[in-house]
């Protein structure tokens, strides 16, 4: 394992990434995006591979429960015979490449500052 | 914190009100961990909201709001540059007018029918940010302001459009400050629920829309031309405010017999609020007239009633509201019997 928790990915690693709550919580806003690491590039497995190790060097703990209506992204990482990972976070605490896997899905990894 | 699980080994997360309840019946261990957890998740809200010495000033004197408009500049800043205080003319950018009006007419309304001053009842400054984040698709209370996005066009218009957003998210700050109910699960559902009945209420009494007139929408406005819906919740008919293929179909319950299980949205705060929603609709129906001259007047002292613990379910806060009914109006009104009924018709109490 990597950093402090989170799994080497490999091609059979699937990460979810769902957004929930928010004042417009609605079924259709929470449908979870399905990134397959097997369908990725090297180069994209890698740069999920740092952004996972971001997250979990943030430490962020459970969302932040001051005020109402807050969004909070949930990520599921699935790995078949090897250990799970999770976390959540308040969305004002995701990295831009949390918010660009849910907006553009796997096409985010391509961006300049994912 | 990130967590590792073997497959087959469930998910969970500690959320603060199972810490809470850890707090009051868990072993010294647990205990001590719980506390642990809630002192440096209170550090963190410490950290992240505005800074006391940074507010701008309250209020003078009871009936006189203090609004302070910024922009955030589709950045996630907060507050960002302030652009209308109060007593200031209108700017001209939509957004920010929209703002500071609906807030007005917030604080008016609770001025006016409970002679309360404001989201602490001591003037406290009103503070809203607009143009947050870049098709920024929400509106929220972060524990010592509001927050508006302009919508990303394409499923959303801006937050502000709608008078009752703006007021649904003021009241958060009634409730913390009030209740303090806990935001998940049936007390989470109750939160939302009461930022919505006075959010509703606020909006019929600017308009000035006795209960039968009213169209009992949440957010109506808010969702373009391009989706197929009325408004993001219909107090009247939960479940019924859209089905769209993007957002899909409004999933609120309107009885305790549909209640929705979920994990998601701390407990599906967002969707189990629909059975509280049309508990006020039908006693607010009911009884006929302004709905903020007695079933609001009711909901209010349930909300301040110190009965109403942080983790209450429906049916304890269905029964103080009954208890509420009795000391305001007397146990022979009609109010009390209006209460109960549509309690009972949502199933929360038989």
């Amino acid at each position: 394992m990597s950093a402090r928790g989170v799994p080497r990915l490999a091609p059979a690693s699937v990460l979810a990434v769902v957004r929930e709550g928010g004042f417009a919580a609605m079924p259709g806003l929470e449908r979870p995006r399905r990134i397959e690491c097997g369908k990725l590039s090297q180069r994209q497995r890698e740069r999920l591979q740092r952004l996972l190790e971001e997250i979990d060097r943030l430490d962020p703990g459970e969302p932040a429960a001051a005020g109402a209506d807050r969004r909070v992204f949930r990520l599921f990482l699935e790995q078949p015979e090897a250990e799970c990972w999770q976390c959540a976070l308040d969305e004002t605490q995701a990295p831009r490449g949390v918010v660009g896997l849910w907006q553009h899905g796997p096409g985010a990894l391509d961006e300049p500052d994912t | 914190m990130p967590a590792t699980t073997r497959p087959g080994q469930s998910h969970g997360f500690m959320p603060p009100h199972v810490l809470e309840r850890i707090l009051s019946h868990g072993n010294a261990r647990l205990q001590r961990s719980a506390q642990a957890t809630l002192k440096a998740d209170a550090q963190f809200r410490l950290r992240n909201a505005s800074q006391a010495a940074a507010r701008p000033a309250d209020g003078k004197r009871g009936g006189e709001p203090a609004r302070y408009i910024y922009t955030a500049a589709q950045q996630e800043i907060l507050p960002g540059e302030r652009v209308r205080s109060e007593g200031d003319p209108e700017t001209g950018d939509l957004a920010v007018d929209e703002a500071y009006l609906w807030l007005g007419a917030t604080y008016r309304f609770y001025w006016e029918v409970f002679a309360r001053d404001s989201i602490d009842a001591q003037g406290m400054a009103l503070l809203g940010t607009v143009h947050y984040g870049e098709d920024y698709d929400n509106a929220f209370w972060n524990g010592a302001q509001m927050v508006f996005g302009d919508g990303d066009g394409e499923l959303f218009n801006r937050f502000t459009v709608a008078l009752d957003v703006v007021a649904h998210e003021l009241t958060h700050g009634v409730i913390e400050r009030e209740a303090g109910l806990i935001y998940a699960d049936q007390s989470g559902a109750l939160n939302e629920s009461l930022a919505d009945v006075f959010g509703a209420m606020v909006k019929q009494h600017h308009f000035e829309q006795a209960a039968e007139e009213a169209d009992w929408l949440i957010g109506e406005g808010l969702l373009t031309d391009r989706v197929n819906g009325r408004a993001l919740r219909s107090m009247a008919h939960p479940g019924s405010a859209y089905d769209d293929p993007v957002l899909g179909k409004d999933p609120q319950p309107g009885h305790m017999d549909a209640f929705v299980n979920t994990a998601s949205d701390n407990g599906g705060v967002h969707i189990n609020s629909g059975i509280p929603n049309r508990a006020f609709y039908l006693a607010a129906t009911r009884l006929g007239g302004f709905a903020w001259e007695a079933a609001g007047p009711v909901w209010f002292d349930a909300l301040r009633d110190p009965r109403l613990a942080r983790d209450a379910d429906f049916a304890t806060f269905a029964e103080i509201t009954v208890r509420c009914a009795e000391q305001r109006f007397g146990a022979d009104s009609p109010v009390v019997d209006a209460v109960r009924q549509a309690w009972v018709d949502v199933g929360v109490l038989r």
